[in-house]
């Protein structure tokens, strides 16, 4: 680097080499200083993150839970055509049963063990459970893997207690937490913590035995390994009455600040609102009565105040009296998100009402054949849906054209035949319970049973 | 009586001064008989001439100086029992009182039966050659003398010893006689020792009288004459005298220990003289050894006679003989030698230049180098600057720290460097740093192999720099850990010595007289702090971080590129081509550069002063500094590029991303987000700015400038490239470019200070402008070094969660087959993918697995993993050698969901509960993931050493021979 040093630089003259020196020393520092501005620093460019891709599902599970006294029968339909296998969960299952399914048929299994139903390919869209039966009715849809669902009015005592059933679908062991609260607020408890279910197996949790308390609760199941089917069964003994109650507790997606709760049953008893609060913060909670007309709140209903981490049991004494004007169920409007739950301890049978989730395709459940009637609400906008009804061989037995209409409920008495019903909704966001009849009473939610599956995009990583 | 001996042989040339010498005694020599050994110049004619001489003898001048003494003594007929022998060379000239001190001492030590003089050099006369002789174990001629010594009376006392030189030797006749003179194996070279050994073992008495003083001329031994006595060199003959001596002499018990030393020792020093390209030398080494090891028949026959004279026990003589440590404190002061030598090879190249223009203005050629004492006897420098004789001066080492505040300053330096990288010292990793591997025998297999079992198998050549550091390892005795942590700690003062040295060159080369200490001290300071303040270390940036301690190094040997003598430019070419291969290895940009640098420089240079730098000795060191670079990193562009990597060639080592620097970060020298708070860079660009105001020294700085401006081309045009990795793209790393920049801001300060900062201490500055000049500059490395010591923040963190379960990193070591697939993302952005194996990407694996084209068979595999299982993709994985799938935290559920129905996969345990794993239960497949040698990379290998050996031979220091 050095030739050029000065050595041997004398021949010029020197005013002429100190102008071109002075010039130089002008213009190199600009022209670095413009090489340098005009550099780009090395970024890395990573590609951007690539959207899932969505196609039919290719495999789904349901898990019905272990059959109440008489509710034996699972019922199964699918929106795909093929086969299904069901197989009972728990040590010493046999081989899995095979089951044709085709759109708009339902088929019946006798199986009271908890049952494993698992639909590939073709079988898988739509696939849809419930297990319903007894006298008097109690019924539930089997639902799929869950990470987190909210369940209220469970009972830890003698005269009411439930049953909390986590089923496992895979080989793999699952691990589940379970979250109480009470009146007091969330029970620190660690034995409910980290509980591990194996694979395609069955843990059952008797809250009268692990958790007894008298008053009641809320539970919220967190799956944080693997899948888990999660679902509570609901008994209460009667004084006097040598057989209980029983019926299954319906799940609450996620805590919600509006809330809408379907399938009021008429008559007398005790009807009890159970509200959770699982902020942090006391919140109130504003208690409307849904009927086909409109959302009111009745004269004497006084807002709610839970406070945070607690659940509050509130009796509604006046639910009767609105049932019998037309009441088709409640609105909850809350300061925060709330779980909710009423318990219908009407007619000498139990119903659970939690609040529905409003779909904007078509929704559907499976009923056990017998009274029942549909009840449609919780729409945000007026909505138009088509209610069809089908025989166990996919026979129509019913198609009516509807409007749902913002802060009101439809009702529509379905066809004893009915073994299916499907709600197509053409305009809005509807949900809705078909509510069983008969002998007792029972709550079915619809559901939108999983037609598609998002699959995930894969590629190499910047390393 | 004393008889004198004269041995002569082609001796003219010294003959008349030792005939005056001798007929100059001030005790007359009662008779004198010269013994001519085939002599063709005017020898006879000048001893028939001489009154003194005798008699004269003349025999073949095949005649040994043993059988020319034994003929002579034939001669001679002997007259009294009591008869003294005096042996006089022709090129020994003894002092007119020699014989009288000789005979005096005799007198007074009547045991004495040998007796030598004190030889002192002919024709220089003040220097000591000897005062006596003995032998050291590896046959080196041990004269206890300095070498160069002047004579100043310090070993005036009369000793005894093992031998004498025969030249001046007085020795009694009948000793003489009775041991058989002189030995005719050795004809010429060491049969004084051989002889004073004998005597020795007889019982004879030999003292040295440095009364008596000989001139030595020393003609054989420096090669002045040739005989046909010595076939080979004259080293050949001395080295096989010195071989024989000891076996013939030696303790016979230890004679085959010995003798299987002296064979390995002059092995040795046959290659280590063949490093230093004394061929010649090591030739003799080899013809010596193969002579005496040759004739084992004659050697036991030597001894027989030698046990037959014996009349006092070995250990008699041992005394006598050289301490066994002494041989290798010689051989110790020879790498010494050698290593400054080599170490300061373009010191003086200021110095040479300014000798040569004044040569050339004289118009005469001029001696480059100071004449006088040149101890070293390497081609290099003993004038080193005043500086360092400062620094070596009589006074103990604390006494000169305390008093030298350059010393100081610069010992407060390493304090505080040493407590800012404290966090370096342990197990690290961190920002672009990853972990190290467990010893260097993993670097070693990694840089060996042609294949890697990385991700899905990878062809992508190993990083160039990875040797380096696995021989820098191996030397720690196997710690790749210590390694990285040496390295990155003594980067620092490697920095500071490197940039002191060069800017002590360049501050030469601006002014006579240099730049104060402290000056320099402030630009190595400032130089060295840059890993630091630009935040290169905080970040983990070890490439740049060794890359700006071998900088300094290489300018400094590319200075020497500009020496005025051909053989220099050479060296300082392959020198500069050793370095230039050191720094791109670390940063591969550099040889870019560098060719750049060079193509613009010549052109200019050849533009200034004319087609005279068109010669190959000046273009050609410069091209061979290029090709070097290239050839020693061979095994790792060549593959790059044939391979279809060549992108990589421009990568910095590390983890990715590569350090993003924008035209200003380029400016200020930042290379992240851990750079000082305070812009030092920016201070010193300013600084830099302000040195083209001087016009003295305004030509050297806008040298650097020019420097700096093609340096800023090189960033601009780099900066505009893409390089395609396995999964994205990069353009560049420029932090190479920001820290160059900052070096030759501080070289353009210094150079430009130099001239002011004497007039600054000499108080000829305005005491404001003097106080506002040292401020700025004194701010730099105070903050500096106090912000790296206090608040300087970095990412290295001690290595151990690499985010995997333990368990699974104890299976990922049973082989390359127990690979982790690592899931990252989630459902709504996508999932990316890396392959983890071994002990996940350790230092030099970053890069390989940066370069790895994607497996696109195993993205299907994995999308079809999270998609739809089935029993096939469990095997797929098996098949490619993954064990464990893993979605990283936090993991999505929705995909933990569908890897949950998987077959043939069984969820892991993970200690994160928001990760998940799960294990494939088929079994592994162990040979996808075998590498096969390959004789390509063996070659290639093989190459690299060869080239290796090659430079580090051409561009050691040129040996002279020692006379």
């Amino acid at each position: 680097m050095t030739n050029a040093m000065p050595q041997a630089t004398g021949h010029h003259s020197g005013i002429r080499r100190i102008s071109t020196v002075g010039i130089l020393a002008v213009l190199l520092p600009v022209l670095t200083a413009l090489a340098l501005v005009l550099v780009r620093p090395a970024n890395v460019d990573v590609p951007e993150g690539i959207a899932p891709q969505t196609q039919a599902l290719t495999r789904a599970d349901v898990a019905c839970p272990t059959a109440l006294d008489g509710a034996d029968r699972v019922r199964i339909a699918s929106s795909g055509r093929g086969q299904v296998t069901i197989s009972a969960a728990g040590q010493g299952a046999g081989d899995p049963d095979s089951v044709p399914v085709a759109p708009g048929r339902v088929r019946a299994v006798d199986q009271p063990d908890p049952a494993l139903i698992t639909g590939q390919d073709a079988a898988a869209p739509g696939l849809l459970a419930v297990r319903a039966g007894g006298s008097p009715v109690a019924a539930t849809g089997c639902p799929a893997p869950i990470n987190q669902r909210w369940f209220s009015a469970l009972g830890g005592r003698f005269e009411h207690s439930s049953v909390i059933e986590l089923v496992n679908p895979d080989q793999g062991t699952a691990v589940a937490d379970l979250s109480i609260h009470t009146t007091n607020g969330l029970v620190q408890s660690t034995e409910l913590k980290g509980l591990s279910v194996p694979g395609r197996s069955v843990r059952r949790i008797d809250l009268a035995k692990e958790l007894p308390r008298t008053s009641l609760m809320s539970l919220a199941v967190s799956v944080s390994r693997g899948r888990l089917s999660a679902t509570v069964a609901d008994k209460i003994v009667q004084v006097g009455d040598t057989r209980p109650l029983l019926e299954w507790i319906p799940a609450q997606a996620e805590p919600v600040q509006q809330a809408v709760m379907l399938g009021v049953v008429p008559g007398d008893g005790d009807r009890t609102l159970v509200l959770t609060n699982p902020g942090a913060d006391e919140i109130s909670v504003q208690v409307e009565v849904v009927n086909e007309r409109s959302t009111f709140t009745p004269t004497g209903w006084e807002e709610i105040r839970v406070a945070p981490g607690a659940v509050k049991s509130v009796p509604i004494a006046g639910l009767a009296n609105q049932v019998r004007r037309g009441a088709l169920g409640l609105q909850l409007t809350a300061s925060a998100p709330v779980v909710a739950g009423l318990r219908q301890e009407v007619g000498g049978d139990v119903s659970h009402l939690a609040p529905i989730s409003v779909h904007d395709a078509t929704i559907t459940t499976v009923l056990p054949g017998g009274p029942a009637r549909l009840v449609l609400g919780g729409s945000r906008t007026d909505g138009k849906a088509t209610v069809i009804a089908r025989a166990a061989d996919g026979q129509r037995v019913l198609r009516r054209q509807l409007t749902v209409e913002t802060a009101r409920a439809t009702e529509v008495e379905l066809p004893e035949r009915a073994a299916s019903v499907q709600v197509q909704i053409e305009a809005g966001a509807v949900g809705g319970v078909v509510v069983l009849g008969g002998s007792g009473h029972a709550v079915l939610p619809l559901e939108q049973p999983a037609e598609q599956g998002e699959v995930p995009a894969v590629r190499p990583g910047l390393r | 009586m004393v008889t004198a001996l004269l041995v002569t042989h082609e001796g003219a040339r010294w003959l008349p001064a030792v005939l005056d010498g001798l007929s100059g005694q001030t005790r007359p020599v009662d008779r004198v008989l010269a013994v001519d050994t085939g002599s063709t110049d005017e020898t006879l004619a000048l001893l028939a001439t001489s009154p003194l001489i005798e008699r004269v003898m003349e025999l073949p001048d095949s005649t040994s100086f043993g059988d020319a003494v034994r003929q002579g003594l034939t001669e001679l007929p002997c007259t009294e029992t009591d008869e003294w022998i005096w042996l006089v060379h022709d090129d020994a000239n003894p002092a007119t009182d020699a014989l009288q001190h000789l005979l005096d001492a005799a007198d007074e030590d009547p045991t004495a039966d040998v007796l030598g003089p004190k030889l002192r050099e002919w024709p220089s006369l003040r220097r000591l050659l000897e005062l006596g002789v003995t032998i050291t174990g590896t046959g080196h001629r041990e004269t206890g003398l300095e070498r160069g010594e002047y004579d100043q009376g310090q070993h005036d006392t009369v000793r005894h010893v093992l031998a004498v030189n025969t030249a001046g030797m007085l020795v009694r006749r009948s000793v003489l006689e009775k041991l058989g003179g002189f030995d005719d194996e050795l004809p010429l070279f060491g049969n004084d020792l051989d002889f004073g050994w004998r005597a020795a073992r007889a019982g004879h008495r030999t003292i040295v009288v440095p009364q008596a003083v000989l001139f030595h001329a020393e003609a054989a031994h420096r090669g002045q004459r040739r005989t046909p006595l010595v076939q080979e060199s004259a080293r050949a003959a001395e080295r096989r005298a010195a071989l024989w001596t000891l076996l013939a002499n030696g303790d016979g018990r230890w004679l085959p220990v010995q003798a299987v030393r002296l064979l390995l020792g002059s092995m040795l020093r046959a290659i280590g003289l063949l490093l230093v390209r004394d061929v010649r030398s090591a030739r003799a080494e080899m013809s010596a050894l193969a002579s005496v090891y040759g004739s084992p028949g004659r050697l036991r026959q030597a001894r027989q006679a030698r046990q037959e004279q014996a009349t006092v026990a070995f250990k008699e003589v041992r005394p006598l003989l050289a301490p066994w440590w002494l041989a290798y404190r010689h051989g110790l002061d020879a790498v010494a030698n050698f290593f400054a030598a080599a170490t300061l090879q373009a010191q003086d190249v200021a110095e040479r230049r300014r000798a040569a223009n004044l040569a050339a203005d004289v118009g005469e050629e001029r001696p480059s180098h100071r004449s006088g004492v040149r101890a070293q006897g390497w081609g290099s420098h003993d004038s080193r600057s005043d500086d360092e004789t400062d620094l070596a001066a009589d006074n103990g080492w604390v006494v000169q720290l305390f008093t030298n505040p350059v010393a100081l300053g610069l010992s407060v330096f390493l304090i505080f460097v040493a407590v800012a990288t404290r966090d370096a010292w342990g197990a690290v990793a961190g920002g672009a740093l990853p972990p190290a591997p467990a010893g260097v025998g993993d670097w070693w297999r990694l840089y060996t192999e042609d294949w890697h079992p990385l991700e899905s198998g990878t062809n992508v050549p190993a990083p160039a720099y990875l040797p380096v550091l696995a021989l820098f390892g191996s030397l720690l005795g196997g710690g790749a850990q210590a390694a990285m942590n040496v390295l990155m700690v003594v980067a620092f003062p490697v920095a500071l010595w490197g940039a002191w040295r060069l800017l002590r060159v360049a501050g030469h080369l601006a002014t006579p007289l240099g730049a104060p200490r402290w000056l320099l001290g402030w630009g190595a300071m400032v130089y060295a702090l840059v890993p630091a303040t630009s935040g290169a270390w905080g970040e983990g940036r070890y490439g740049v971080v060794m890359a700006t301690a071998l900088l300094p190094w290489l300018a400094h040997a590319a200075l020497g590129l500009a020496d005025p003598h051909p053989d220099r430019r050479w060296r300082a070419g392959w020198r500069s081509g050793l370095l230039l291969a050191l720094v791109t290895a670390f940063a591969p940009v550099a040889w870019p550069l560098a060719a750049l640098l060079t193509l613009v420089l010549l052109l200019v240079g050849i533009g200034l002063v004319g087609p005279s730098l068109r010669q190959w000795s000046v273009l050609g060191p410069a091209v061979a500094a290029l090709a070097t670079a290239g050839v020693l990193l061979l095994p790792w562009w060549l593959p790059m590029i044939v391979r279809g990597h060549g992108g990589g060639l421009l990568l910095e080592p590390g983890l990715l991303p590569v350090a993003s620097l924008g035209g200003v970060d380029l400016v200020a020298g930042r290379i992240s987000e851990f750079a000082a708070p305070f812009w030092p860079g920016l201070v010193v660009v300013a600084l830099a700015l302000a040195a083209l105001i001087p016009a003295s020294t305004r030509v050297p700085v806008l040298v650097c400038w020019l420097v700096g401006f093609v340096t800023a081309v090189a960033a601009l045009a780099l900066s505009l490239i893409t390089l395609p990795l396995g999964g994205g793209a990069t353009r560049p790393s420029l932090a190479l470019l920001a820290v160059v920049l900052q070096g030759l801001a501080v070289l353009a300060v210094v150079i430009a200070a130099t001239a002011a900062a004497r007039e600054l201490v000499r108080g000829n500055v305005p005491r404001l402008t003097g106080a506002v000049a040292g401020l700025a500059l004194l701010m730099v490395p105070v903050l500096g070094l106090g912000w790296f010591a206090t608040f300087a923040e970095n990412e290295l963190e001690p290595t151990g969660d690499q985010g995997i379960p333990a368990y699974m990193e104890q299976s990922s070591d049973l082989g390359p087959a127990h690979g982790i697939a690592v899931l990252e993302g989630d459902l709504d952005q996508g999932l990316v993918y890396t392959v983890r194996r071994g002990d996940g990407p350790t230092v030099g694996e970053p890069e390989i697995i940066a370069l790895t084209e994607p497996d696109d068979a195993l993205t299907e595999v994995l999308g079809d993993l999270v998609s739809r299982p089935r029993p096939a993709v469990a095997q797929a994985l098996a098949d490619r050698g993954i064990e464990y799938v893993v979605l990283s935290s936090p993991a999505d559920p929705a995909v933990a969901a569908i890897l949950d129905t998987a077959p043939d996969l069984v969820q892991a345990g993970t200690e994160d509960r928001t990760m998940r794993a799960w294990q494939v239960t088929r079994p592994l497949d162990e040979a996808n993931l075998a590498a096969a040698t390959s004789w390509t990379r063996t070659a290639l290998l093989v190459l690299q050493g060869i080239a290796l050996l090659v430079v580090l031979v051409l561009c050691a220091p040129s040996r002279r021979e020692q006379r």
